[in-house]
């Protein structure tokens, strides 16, 4: 039987780093509807002064996100991407 | 077989229904932010259209006409951009309500062209299936197709059509590509979606579960990311490039609207001189030339001189706009908008409003938050505007005498300016605070936002976005400056004796002053300054025409410059009063009248005009008082 995976939230996960989006809280609507859903897979890509907001290439397309809606969305612990490294 | 035949798919059930027994009247583009919508408007309608406000809300109605294949009229909606038809904010809401035929003053639409972008084809259908739930004969565009097919991607449109129940066009707005197809579909007889199965429209994971599905079934394959793209991310939105870059941007939008700007402005104004000269010319003189030309005309003339400065400020957003960049400037302005608890998309037009706050307060509109938005209209007027500036010279002028300070880096005349341009700065900031912690406060906004891939602007779409606010501009503020400025004319020529204007002290105009006197007189200003704090309603820089008309009358200040008749009966203490006066106070109709149509009631623009004028007034009293103890 496989483990259940160690869930993470979005803005703990590190940049250049993919990983699949596991659960997102009820009430995030607006999130959903941009296409942040289970199942679909996220990177971030740019981080804004401090870290605030996000940027994260989701399905090909890039979508800005404030770390107060980010931190509603988890995802399955990052798989280690040879190529981009620490 | 034509090629444009062959880009519309029909589903196999719906392809015998081509013959017309009825047609289109009324088709609405509905589609998500970034999806090209308004430029396939713009292709389609040309200049057949105009732009209204719907009435009620705060949302923009743009309403065109495009041409059928036999030259037919059919009258096409565009709607805002949303991402699905919950009716959550202003704009979802707007859209339902037309789409449902619930607007009033529109009609319902018959149709519904579903715009959609073919490269991000998988979370975009997720609109397919409210929108084909709605039953209207609907047309589902897959624009940018051309991107599609050049970044490898893929998308058999016969097929989707089948998933659908409706048509299925590849197009690209922007490369004209599809166009004659959806023309087509536009004089073609109106016929319903076929059934197809639609997930529960409530359910957002399954409406994006679907969208998934019936891509994957219609052999959708998503294109490699545009490499130009990437490139400029990696530099715009760069930890510490992006807001250096950033900054350069704003100064150089700031800098270019004052550079390129101000001498069409020069030109404008003198060229409206020129006219005024001229019907005073041709008018017999008395009283109704005084009124007609240095009453009306010049009033109007001193605001139309800014359409220069509003229309190259529209042309350098629309530029910023669609080319995508503005949606990196609102990611790297977010966290300091955060911090006062605003939207990143505010910077924008706090920005503008440094040239003016009308074109400012229209800019507010790309702001979904309805309070967040509210809050951004009612601080913008605090940004110091172009108008304070000949007051601001006039008065500095007269009283700071020019030294070089900090080892001759700054004028002394410069730093106070730019002291009055921080005080509004500050104030503004403060409101801000106040607002959003208090009856503006909103928990429930996210900061979402998709960055489009960076694109060409096209001349067509900003030379209409340029020649729609230039239109408003002249026509709405244009007649409520005409109304003021008349009304002030009359008011300084009334009540007559024996057929002639009395003086301006026995006018109503100077009656006014010296009811207003009171209120200025402890901060030191007479009833003159009263009269023009009166008349600067209008636009703030009436003040100095206002000011010189009234020393100019009076026998012991006659003959002497403004500046030195200033000086002669203001203290320094009265000037630094009625300069933070004119920093803080709301003392423009047009701003008053933008607000009042922008946020659909008296009620705002009445709080923001008695908040700002008790702000300043009282900050005008804390100044007196300083320099009247301190260095009085």
């Amino acid at each position: 039987m496989p483990r259940k995976p160690k869930l993470t939230a979005l803005p703990e996960l590190p940049e250049g780093q993919s990983a699949l989006i596991a659960r997102v809280d009820e009430g995030l609507v607006e999130v959903m509807e941009i296409g942040f859903v289970a199942g679909v897979r996220v990177t971030p890509t740019h981080s804004g002064v401090g870290g605030d907001p996000r940027v994260y290439e989701l399905d090909g397309t890039l979508v800005a996100v404030r770390r107060a809606a980010a931190r509603h969305i988890y995802v399955t612990s990052p798989e280690e991407n040879p190529k981009e490294g620490d | 077989m034509t090629s444009s035949a062959a880009s519309l798919s029909y589903p196999a059930s719906s392809l015998s229904a081509a013959v017309p027994s009825k047609r289109f009247r009324t088709v609405a583009l509905v589609g998500p932010p970034n999806s090209g919508k308004t430029t396939l408007f713009n292709r389609l309608t040309g200049l057949r259209r105009k732009v209204g406000n719907f009435p009620g809300v705060t949302v923009e109605q743009h309403l065109g006409y495009a041409k059928g294949v036999a030259g037919e009229e059919i009258a096409l909606i565009d709607l805002p951009g949303v991402y699905s038809l919950t009716p959550r904010s202003e704009d979802a809401r707007v859209t339902v309500d037309v789409l449902h035929g619930r607007m009033p003053g529109t009609p319902r639409p018959d149709g519904v062209l579903l715009i959609l972008d073919a490269t991000n084809l998988r979370r975009h259908l997720a609109l397919a299936a409210p929108v084909v739930s709605l039953g209207l004969p609907t047309l589902v565009i897959l624009n940018m197709a051309d991107s599609l097919r050049s970044q490898g991607g893929h998308v058999d449109p016969l097929a989707l059509a089948r998933e659908l129940g409706a048509p299925v066009v590849l197009a690209s707005a922007s490369g004209g590509e599809g166009l004659t197809a959806i023309t087509q579909f536009l004089s073609l007889a109106p016929k319903p979606p076929c059934e197809v199965t639609l997930p529960v429209l409530q359910d957002v994971p399954a409406c994006q579960t679907w969208a998934k599905c019936i891509s994957e079934s219609a052999g959708y394959r998503r294109p490699l990311p545009a490499i130009w793209t990437r490139r400029l991310d990696a530099m715009f939105l760069h930890r510490t490039w992006g807001p250096v870059i950033f900054l350069l941007v704003v100064a150089a939008v700031f800098q270019s609207i004052f550079l390129v700007g101000q001498p069409l402005s020069d030109l404008l104004q003198y060229a409206l001189q020129r006219l005024g000269a001229l019907m005073a010319g041709a008018l017999p003189g008395g009283i109704w030339k005084s009124i007609l030309i240095d009453g009306a005309w010049n009033g109007t003339a001193a605001v139309l001189v800014f359409l220069p400065q509003i229309m190259f400020l529209f042309l350098m957003i629309g530029i910023l706009e669609d080319s995508g960049y503005l949606a990196r400037a609102a990611v790297i302005a977010d966290r300091t908008m955060a911090k006062v608890g605003l939207n990143g998309k505010a910077f924008i037009p706090l920005l503008s409003a440094y040239a003016c706050a009308v074109p400012a307060i229209m800019a507010t509109r790309t702001i979904e938050s309805k309070r967040d938005r509210l809050a951004t209209i009612l601080i913008a007027p605090f940004m110091t505007c172009s108008a304070r500036l000949p007051v601001y010279t006039m008065v500095i002028a007269a009283f700071v005498p020019s030294r070089h300070i900090a080892g001759g880096l700054f004028g002394s005349r410069a730093a106070a300016m730019c002291a009055l341009y921080l005080l509004g700065f500050v104030v503004a900031v403060g409101t801000a605070r106040v607002l959003k912690s208090s009856i503006l406060r909103s928990s429930d906004t996210h900061f979402v936002m998709e960055l489009p891939p960076y694109r060409w602007p096209t001349p067509l779409s900003l030379g209409l976005r340029v020649l729609d606010r230039a239109k408003a501009f002249v026509f709405r503020a244009g007649t409520v400056i005409l109304l003021v400025s008349f009304a002030l004319a009359i008011l300084a020529h009334l009540p007559l004796r024996h057929g002639d204007a009395p003086d301006i002290q026995h006018s109503v105009i100077g009656m006014m002053g010296h009811a207003i006197e009171p209120a200025v007189a402890p901060l030191g200003l007479d009833w003159r300054v009263g009269v023009g704090l009166v008349t600067s309603l209008a636009a703030r820089e009436t003040i100095i025409g206002t000011l010189a008309t009234l020393y100019g009358v009076d026998p012991d200040s006659r003959g002497l410059e403004l500046q030195e008749a200033l000086r002669r009966e203001l203290s320094p203490a009265s000037a630094v009063a009625l300069l933070i006066f004119f920093a803080l106070a709301m003392q423009c109709i047009s701003t008053i009248a933008v607000v009042r149509r922008e946020t659909n009631s008296w009620k705002w623009p009445a709080l923001q005009f008695v908040y700002m004028s008790v702000v300043a007034y009282a900050a005008a009293h804390i100044g007196h008082f300083v320099v009247l103890h301190l260095f009085g």
